[in-house]
């Protein structure tokens, strides 16, 4: 293998899969890039078995090869070239890179004993305009469950059903549900949970001039391909429960507020509460025209009040100030309505004027 | 050469200062402090032979070789306390029934009686609250009592200090040491120098010549392990670990090597707390069993009968856990344990056996059990729990615990018990010493 690229496209290539790359290290060669120059394209790809990323960077190819290079020691070391052309030879397992007169040579990997990335055999497959997509990632992940007792938990329910296009996560404390109107030409249909983890890496590597990312799919993985990368993913197996039984069809106080004054005062009021066991429970004491925070620890006092205007009756809840402020933060309006029944029923964000989005959030009960 | 010389000199010459400064200030601080460390001599052993003589026996198992133990038979079989003619024989604590009467046959065993013990450390800690309004209970048989500014009442600590010795010594028949100094450290180290029976100062100008001249074993949180570190590096006596450079400590003893610097230079300034409670952060509760266990069922009622106690501690103390851990010990002496975080804090004795179970059933591989062992840790208070969907809510089991709690604090703890333990051979609840009442447990914090 012979090529000459800039050490920029080296670069683009390298931060695109490097976080796909095993940490657990399970089989040596993981912890490696598979690097392949093909006609006229180098071809980055790297996978940990559960999520593999593959991207390709313009390059001009001398001679066809490929190899695996060891991820974390050739991201620093192209990190530090120079900004210059690079030209890159592979010879003997071994990867020599050149630049002005100066030289560097890893030691790679067999590339045979790489896994290939799967291309889904008979896969369904949709089309999702970029900034929509984006947009349900954000509104949405933070929900997803960091402990990993429950697998589904750990994932967001992706749901394709005629125009409709679904996402929902939940780690039991809250639930994040998101919905668009994606045209569907070859009415596809989709139901899965896919990892946390994945869409992460996707929202990190969608870039907006990706105009559209394409989506397909078969029963036990998914790939995204979008600009110069094709990623595919593992979906997680299981259940995800019936998160339709949860939303509340009514509500016994509702109020409406804005989002920028409630953030505010949430977050002030969390300042005192941060409890040594990771608990940060604010009570929040609703009554006509006012929305009050008053909170007393050991640390000091505070008492938050904002104007808000309400219909039904008054209510005295509590609630974990994180799960509040992950919500309050992605919501893009500046009013919510946010309706609340009693001091142990969930309550439930929405955006004013905008049915799409809906957060759910269960108190802390107090005793 | 030379810079190097000087360099090193320089920093020696630096963390002397340093230790130097520190002991000053601390004089300096706690001058006007004046506390005491009350320890019963041979706690057990002797609360036993007081209560012998006082109904009727003629021995006093103080002057004959005997040991309080456990029994052999339900394999609790360790040397509790030994009397100091049996310490003659070459008897220690901790070692097993069988080598200990192997060292001597004609000594006499006594079973722990845990009801006597807390009966005797209360009367005990009475007679102290007479003295000082702030006496705070260390372990069953050591209280610590803040002396300070007494000078009106008792113009020489000293001469107090034998006074009380001799008082309880007359009244409840059995003997005490009591070190006396200006902090917690030394007065312990104080009353721990020649027993039994006496009064001993550490004050701060007496460190060198009583404290630093003992083996590195004698102070306080210096245990095996770290006496075997220290002793591979040179350091026999607390004097050697007084004048150790503690930048040189760290590094292989960590924060646990400051402390013992510390303590070996007579550094500490815990206030004595009244009725204190430790920070608690976890609890659990283990059992040796009087038969090997082989069968799943057997050891899921152990287990349960363990959660049945812990759970129960647990919600006394208003806490609820967010980590679950079981252990056990194979018939080969195997240690083995596993442990699972859970999505929300817990209190309800079913919902701790449910993952305790779980966690057993992935650990257990069919080994013969000896010891089971249930801990719950990462603890938050319980007056608030964080609702959630999809899961099973707990509220109902909560009032069903509270309420079985109280019908067990009124009636006593075997009142209600569940009946899967009806004729299984296996006890309602395990583990612990006694039980209602709460076992004062050393800590490693003064």
């Amino acid at each position: 293998m012979k090529i000459f690229c800039s050490k920029d496209s080296l670069i683009s290539g390298v931060n695109a899969v490097q976080r796909a790359v095993s940490v657990k290290n399970t089989l040596p060669v993981l912890s490696g890039i598979l690097i392949s120059a093909e006609k006229q394209s180098l071809r980055f790809a790297a996978t940990d078995l559960e999520l593999g990323i593959r991207c390709e960077i313009p390059a001009q190819i001398e001679e066809e090869g490929t190899i695996v290079v060891p991820a974390k020691l050739f991201a620093e070391v192209v990190r530090k070239l120079p900004d210059t052309m690079i030209t890159i030879k592979e010879e003997n397992l071994a990867i020599t890179i050149y630049y002005y007169q100066s030289e560097i040579t890893l030691r790679g990997y067999d590339p045979e004993e790489y896994p290939l990335l799967p291309d889904l055999i008979d896969p369904m497959s949709y089309t999702i305009p970029t900034l929509i997509f984006k947009n349900m990632i954000r509104q949405t992940i933070f929900s997803c469950a960091v402990e990993e007792n429950r697998p589904v938990f750990n994932g967001t329910l992706m749901q394709i059903e005629g125009s409709n296009l679904r996402l929902v996560a939940t780690d039991t404390h809250r639930l994040a549900y998101s919905i668009s109107e994606v045209e569907n030409p070859k009415n596809a249909s989709f139901n899965g949970i896919i990892p946390a983890k994945t869409l992460a890496e996707i929202y990190r590597l969608l870039k907006d001039e990706d105009e559209s990312i394409q989506i397909s799919f078969n029963k036990t993985q998914v790939v995204f391909q979008f600009g110069l990368i094709y990623l595919v993913s593992r979906l997680i197996d299981g259940m995800f429960p019936n998160y339709k039984q949860v939303i509340p069809q009514t509500c016994e106080t509702k109020i409406n507020l804005s989002v920028k004054n409630f953030l505010e005062a949430v977050e002030r009021a969390s300042l005192l509460s941060h409890d040594k066991s990771g608990a940060n429970i604010i009570r929040i004491k609703v009554e006509s025209t006012q929305l009050k925070i008053d909170q007393t620890t050991e640390l000091g006092k505070i008492s938050e009040q904002i104007e808000v205007t309400t219909q039904g009756n008054d209510v005295m809840i509590a609630f974990n100030a994180k799960f509040l402020i992950d919500a309050l933060k992605v919501i893009d309006t500046d009013q919510i309505i946010f309706e609340l029944s009693g001091p142990y029923s969930p309550g439930v964000m929405r955006p004013l004027d905008n049915p799409n989005y809906l957060y759910l959030v269960l108190p802390v009960r107090i005793s | 050469m030379q810079l190097f010389g000087k360099i090193s000199s320089f920093t020696q010459n630096n963390s002397f200062g340093k230790i130097r400064t520190y002991i000053l200030c601390g004089v300096k601080e706690m001058g006007k402090r004046i506390i005491f460390h009350v320890d019963v001599n041979s706690a057990y052993l002797s609360w036993e032979a007081v209560y012998r003589l006082q109904h009727g026996d003629s021995l006093d198992l103080r002057t004959i070789p005997s040991i309080v133990g456990g029994n052999p038979e339900t394999r609790h079989g360790i040397v509790l306390t030994k009397s100091i003619p049996a310490k003659k024989y070459g008897i220690q604590t901790g070692e097993t029934l069988h080598t200990a009467l192997a060292k001597c046959p004609e000594l006499v065993i006594i079973p722990p009686n845990y009801g006597l013990y807390m009966q005797c450390s209360k009367a005990f800690g009475d007679i102290l609250r007479e003295y000082s309004p702030l006496v705070e209970q260390y372990s069953i048989d050591e209280y610590f009592m803040d002396f300070s500014n007494m000078e009106r009442l008792f113009k020489d600590p000293v001469v107090a200090a034998y006074m009380l010795k001799d008082r309880i010594k007359s009244e409840l028949g059995f003997t005490v040491n009591i070190g006396v100094s200006t902090n917690k450290i030394l007065a312990k180290m104080a009353s721990e120098l020649q027993k039994p029976d006496k009064v001993h100062t550490i004050f701060p100008d007496e460190i060198a010549e009583k404290m630093w001249v003992l083996p590195i074993e004698e102070l306080f949180m210096v245990g095996r392990a770290t006496s075997k570190k220290l002793r591979s590096r040179g350091i026999r006596t607390i004097g050697d670990l007084a004048h150790y450079d503690p930048k040189l400590i760290k590094p292989f003893l960590h924060s646990h090597g400051l402390l013992v610097w510390n303590y070996a230079n007579g550094i500490e300034c815990n206030p004595v707390r009244e009725n204190r409670r430790p920070i608690i952060k976890g609890m659990g509760n283990s059992t040796t069993i009087a038969f090997d266990i082989d069968d799943r069922k057997t050891a899921h009622l152990v287990l349960l009968s363990l959660t049945e106690t812990v759970a129960t501690r647990l919600r006394q103390s208003g806490y609820c856990a967010r980590l679950v851990s079981v252990s056990f010990r194979t018939n080969e002496f195997f240690d083995c344990s596993h442990q699972r975080k859970i999505f929300s804090a817990i209190d309800c004795t079913n919902a701790i056996y449910e993952v305790a179970r779980e966690l057993f059933d992935e650990l257990w591989k069919c080994e013969p059990i000896r010891h089971l062992g249930i801990r719950v840790s990462e603890l938050c208070q319980n007056d608030f729990q964080q609702m959630t969907f999809f899961e099973k809510d707990y509220a109902k089991q909560r009032a069903v615990d509270r309420a079985i709690d109280s019908i067990r604090e009124r009636f006593g703890n075997g009142s209600v018990f569940r009946s899967a333990f009806l004729n299984s051979g296996v006890r309602f609840s395990s583990g612990g010493t006694m039980d209602d009442e709460e076992y004062p447990m050393m800590s490693s914090q003064l």
